[in-house]
Parts: C-alpha cells; sequence; structure tokens
C-alpha cells in the first residue's frame, strides 16, 4: 500500500518535472528567437538606398572628375532604370532628361535610360564621370541621377502599384578662374516689433541668392534679453541662384518659421542673425530689436480697471 | 542509456520515468540534455543575434589619423581670410571599402560616405473587391534616413485616376461637399496640394491622408484627405513630407481610400503611386 503510495508520488514529480522542462524548453527557445533575431522586415517592400546622395563639384573647363556611387536594394527584388535630370528649386523634371554628353558612367554594365535588375540585398557601384569641355559655358549646372523603380500587376483585383524615384542631386560649378560671384541678401526679416510677455516669438527670415553659385548659409541666430538668450544654429540648406528661402534652425518646430519659440518674455531684446556663405568670408549680419510687454493682460486689466469704476459709479448715483 | 540513467538518478527521477518519458527516449542519443540545452541556447544568441562591426578611430600617443581623404596631399587650411580645403593626386573619388579597410579617397565631398534610403512598404496596395458605399482604406508606410545631408523632400504622385481596362475611371476624390450652408465653416473641395474634410458614406473617390512628425501641415487633422496629383493632368509630385535638419530618420503612415457609388462600372481599376525622394535642396 505504502509502495503504491510512494509510486503515485514519484508519477505526480514526474509529471510536474516534465512539465516544467517543457515549459522552461519551450520559453527559452521562443524568447531566444524572438528576442535575438530582430530582423527588418524586408517582404513586399521598395527599399533603396544611394551613396553619396549629393554631389558638389568645382571644376575647370576641359578637365574630368570621378565619383563612384553605390546603390543598394534593401527591398524586394526590382528593375531599376537610371535617368539624368535637370535640376532646379522646384525639384527635377524626369519628363525632360538631361542629354549633357559630358556627364557620363563609366566601368559599369549600368547605362543611362535602361532598366537593369537588383536582387535584394544586392548593391551596384558605378563611376560617374564628369568632363566638360573647354567650349562649354562657365556657369553652374545642376543635374539629378535618378533610380526609378518600375512596377506591374497582373492580379484580379483593384490595386495600387507602387514605384519610387531616389534622387542623388549633382550640383556642377564649371568656372576656369575660381572666381565665382556669390552674393546673397536677407529680403525680410519678420519679426514683431512689440511681442506679447506670454509668447510665442515667430520670426521669419528670408534669404536671396543674388550671385550666380549656389551657398549654404553657416551661422547662427542669437537671441538676448532680460528673460531669454538663446542660440540657434542655422539649418545648411542650399540655396539655389535667384531663389528666395526662409532660413531654418533646429527651433523651427513648424517647416514655416524660422524661429517658433514659446515662453514668458519682459522687456527689451535683441535678435541677431550672423551667417557666412559657405565657408568663406561674405558675411551677412542684421540684428532687429522688439519689445516684450504683457499688453494683453494689461489691456484686461484695463477693461476690468475701467467696469470696476464706471460699476461704482453707477452705484453711487443709485444711493 | 548509464549515462541517462545516472543523470537521473541524480535527479531523483524514477525509473518508470526514464523508460516512459518520451524526452528521455529522446536524450538516449544524445547523452545529456544539459549540453543540448546549452548548445540551443549559444546557437541561438551567436548566430541569430549577429551586431554590426564597429569600426575604431584610429590613434595612439603620437597620431591620430583624421584626414577626410587619404591622397597625395589633402587637408584644411586657414588664415583669418580665408578657409582652404584640397585634395591633389587621386584620380576616382568614393568610398572604397575592403577586408579591414575604407578608404574615402579623391576630391573633397561633403557627403561622401553618407548613404540616403528610402523605403516604402508594401510595393502594392491591393483594395480587394470594391462595394459601393464601403470605403475602404490601405496603409502604406514610408521611412526615410538621409546621413549627414541637409533635409530631404518626399513628393508623390499618381500616373492616372484608377481606372479599368475598358476605360471606367474612380475619379480622385474632392473630398466631402459643401453642405449647402448648414454649417458656417463650409468645406473646401479638396486639391492636390490643399487637403480638406472627407468623412461622408456618400463622397467618392481615390485619395490619402498623412500622419507623422513630418508631414505636410495640411494632414492636421485625422480626417483630412488629397487626392492624388496626376501625371496625366501635367501635375507636378505633391509634397508630403519634408525636413531641414541633419542625421534624420523619419518615418510616416499614409492611408489612401477608395468609395465607389452603386453606379460605378465593374472591374479591375489599377494605376500606379510613384514616390520621389531627394536631399533637401
Amino acid at each position: 500500500m505504502e509502495n503504491q503510495k510512494s509510486k503515485i508520488k514519484s508519477q505526480n514529480y514526474n509529471n510536474k518535472y516534465k512539465l516544467i522542462t517543457f515549459v522552461s524548453f519551450f520559453l527559452t527557445f521562443n524568447f531566444a528567437l524572438l528576442t535575438f533575431n530582430l530582423r527588418h522586415a524586408t517582404a513586399q517592400s521598395l527599399s533603396l538606398s544611394i551613396s553619396p546622395p549629393l554631389l558638389e563639384v568645382f571644376i575647370k573647363p576641359g578637365k574630368s572628375i570621378t565619383q563612384k556611387y553605390k546603390l543598394t536594394n534593401n527591398g524586394e527584388p526590382t528593375l531599376i532604370s537610371l535617368k539624368l535630370a535637370e535640376l532646379n528649386e522646384y525639384g527635377i523634371n524626369l519628363e525632360n532628361s538631361s542629354s549633357d554628353k559630358w556627364i557620363s558612367i563609366i566601368d559599369s554594365d549600368i547605362v543611362f535610360n535602361l532598366p537593369f535588375a537588383l536582387e535584394n540585398g544586392q548593391a551596384k557601384e558605378f563611376v560617374l564621370k564628369i568632363q566638360p569641355s573647354s567650349q562649354l559655358k562657365e556657369q553652374d549646372y545642376y543635374r539629378a541621377l535618378v533610380f526609378s523603380t518600375e512596377s506591374s500587376y497582373s492580379g484580379q483585383t483593384t490595386a495600387s502599384t507602387i514605384s519610387q524615384n531616389l534622387v542623388s542631386p549633382v550640383l556642377i560649378t564649371l568656372t576656369s578662374t575660381g572666381q565665382v560671384n556669390k552674393a546673397a541678401k536677407i529680403s525680410r526679416f519678420e519679426i514683431p516689433r512689440f511681442l506679447d510677455s506670454f509668447g510665442p516669438l515667430k520670426v521669419n527670415i528670408f534669404i536671396e541668392n543674388i550671385g550666380n553659385i549656389y551657398f549654404r548659409p553657416n551661422g547662427d541666430i542669437s537671441l538676448e534679453g532680460p528673460l531669454a538668450k538663446g542660440n540657434f544654429k542655422i539649418e545648411p540648406n542650399i540655396v539655389l541662384p535667384e531663389t528666395l528661402k526662409i532660413l531654418k534652425t533646429a527651433s523651427s518646430l513648424d517647416m514655416e518659421n524660422t524661429l517658433n519659440l514659446p515662453g514668458i518674455y519682459l522687456g527689451k531684446y535683441n535678435l541677431k542673425v550672423g551667417f557666412t556663405l559657405d565657408e568663406g568670408n561674405i558675411r551677412i549680419d542684421q540684428t532687429r530689436t522688439f519689445y516684450a510687454l504683457p499688453w494683453k493682460a494689461g489691456l484686461f486689466l484695463l477693461f476690468l480697471y475701467i467696469f470696476v469704476l464706471i460699476l461704482r459709479k453707477l452705484r453711487k448715483r443709485k444711493k | 542509456m548509464k549515462r541517462i540513467e545516472n543523470l537521473c538518478f541524480r535527479l531523483k527521477c524514477h525509473a518508470e520515468f526514464i523508460s516512459a518519458s518520451p524526452w528521455l527516449k529522446i536524450l538516449k542519443q544524445v547523452q545529456d540534455y544539459r549540453l543540448v540545452l546549452i548548445l540551443i541556447f549559444t546557437f541561438l544568441i551567436f548566430n541569430l543575434d549577429p551586431r554590426p562591426t564597429r569600426a575604431q578611430e584610429m590613434t595612439s600617443e603620437n597620431f591620430k589619423i583624421q584626414g577626410g581623404n587619404f591622397n597625395m596631399t589633402s587637408g584644411s587650411k586657414s588664415s583669418t581670410n580665408f578657409n582652404l580645403s584640397d585634395v591633389v593626386g587621386e584620380t576616382a573619388a568614393g568610398v572604397f571599402a575592403s577586408k579591414g579597410f575604407l578608404i574615402q579617397s579623391g576630391f573633397l565631398n561633403v557627403s561622401a560616405g553618407e548613404t540616403f534610403t528610402f523605403t516604402v512598404t508594401p510595393a502594392l496596395l491591393d483594395f480587394g473587391q470594391l462595394i459601393a458605399n464601403n470605403p475602404i482604406e490601405r496603409e502604406l508606410h514610408i521611412g526615410i534616413s538621409t546621413g549627414n545631408v541637409a533635409g530631404y523632400k518626399i513628393g508623390v504622385s499618381e500616373n492616372h485616376p484608377l481606372s479599368s481596362q475598358t476605360g471606367a475611371e474612380i475619379p480622385d476624390t474632392t473630398c466631402d461637399p459643401a453642405d449647402g450652408g448648414a454649417s458656417k465653416k463650409q468645406p473646401q473641395p479638396c486639391t492636390y496640394s490643399i487637403a480638406s474634410k472627407w468623412m461622408a458614406s456618400t463622397t467618392y473617390g481615390f485619395g490619402y491622408r498623412m500622419t507623422g512628425r513630418t508631414v505636410s501641415s495640411n494632414f492636421s487633422a485625422s480626417n483630412l484627405f488629397r487626392p492624388y496629383a496626376a501625371t496625366s493632368r501635367n501635375e507636378d509630385p505633391a509634397l508630403i513630407m519634408q525636413s531641414t535638419q541633419t542625421k534624420v530618420t523619419d518615418s510616416a503612415v499614409m492611408s489612401v481610400k477608395v468609395n465607389i457609388d452603386q453606379h460605378q462600372p465593374v472591374g479591375i481599376y489599377t494605376n500606379n503611386l510613384r514616390f520621389t525622394a531627394s536631399v533637401g535642396i
């Protein structure tokens, strides 16, 4: 009898042991699999990478340079075609592909406007050669390499296929002397003369490229006053010739303002913008002063005071 | 078998368990289950968790290799009036990689070595069988990574409205119509650059809305939609995402909606949505 009891006991123990072993094994395996095996989702996606994303060239007519590019497909296998397009401040115009013979691809099986296949995870390298002839007009040439995926659909339901264009701009300055007309001006400096103390301070600064070569503003905007101080680095965004562009800083909370600073302000403030064109010695500075007063709260108090005064007078008259 | 029994003895298992357990039958073949567990765990950690190799900065007590270029001569020179960056002697520019080496050579290009990545998932939006007055929404996930380049812009356009092989079309949405003056704020018809409300199930067409940190401020509310710019109408791609900051990795979701009325001819309607991503010019 006792033997039977101990047998049942040990059977129960064994069942428990089996269960614990199974559960711990199951949990260990799944934990390890799900925790250490986090791969990027690649199924059913279009994902292209290009390096370098931007090429800036300063070149003499008659000379040549080469740049190596690497295109990687991280998405599903796709057909890609490479086009050379003209570029302006509004973007690229794919309908009018550039026909510049002095920009070519060497050391690669890639040819402009001919599609090639790229498998998942595959990368393709090619060398871009820029060789402007000595007869070519000395000016800026803005072009873009456009990698376009192609798509097709043969399903039996309503669907939209997805394609992508990956654009890598090529900005070429053609000059034989190195002397270029780089110039800019602050054409609009929008700042309130009187700001309510409870803010926010919204500032818009527009710069205009009045030269004939593109540049990047390189500098900062500083704010000085009794209650607030700050320094904001200007984002070095390219400004093409004959274009007007709003300066942007990291504090441009939305895409509409140069500065958008909530906070409490009181007294006299100076806002100074200063930047050079690229890393050169052409510097542009401008300072504006504004006053912060609690005029909204002041007006409210004034109206309240007048209201109370009128109320008192009316009461006195009644008495 | 003897080792299993010994092991089981150490673990105080019962003799019947040894012969009955299917687990131990397997263990009989591989001798020691602890070893199996260790092997599985080690395999999982080492094989399923490959981390990217990270390069080290090359420094010593006397030297620090810091040059952005590897040429006959290169570097940055400056005086009170000038900053000069020069590179002499290389014929092909680019980043050349081999086992253990990474060389950035050629003329100075601030963007050399940076990678610009653009992803759209999925590569096909399948709306299935369309039913009248039953709006269908599908999501597209957009991701972008710029590297050390200032800003990006993403635009989108369709080749033409959703159309069937017989030439029937699902028109691009113009969003909810005005309600005849019942409300004070009349909804504006949406265009490819201006979003407007599209809530009514009796408003038909094809359009999209966006959510994300850097999407156009047009999409400030969840039910604001726009039709796609169509290249068949000579419209330029509409800007949907942009940033002016460097080293950003952003994502957004595009919800694409289609709704048809009962008069819509039966058919398979298709079109192509093209996304264009560029660094910020």
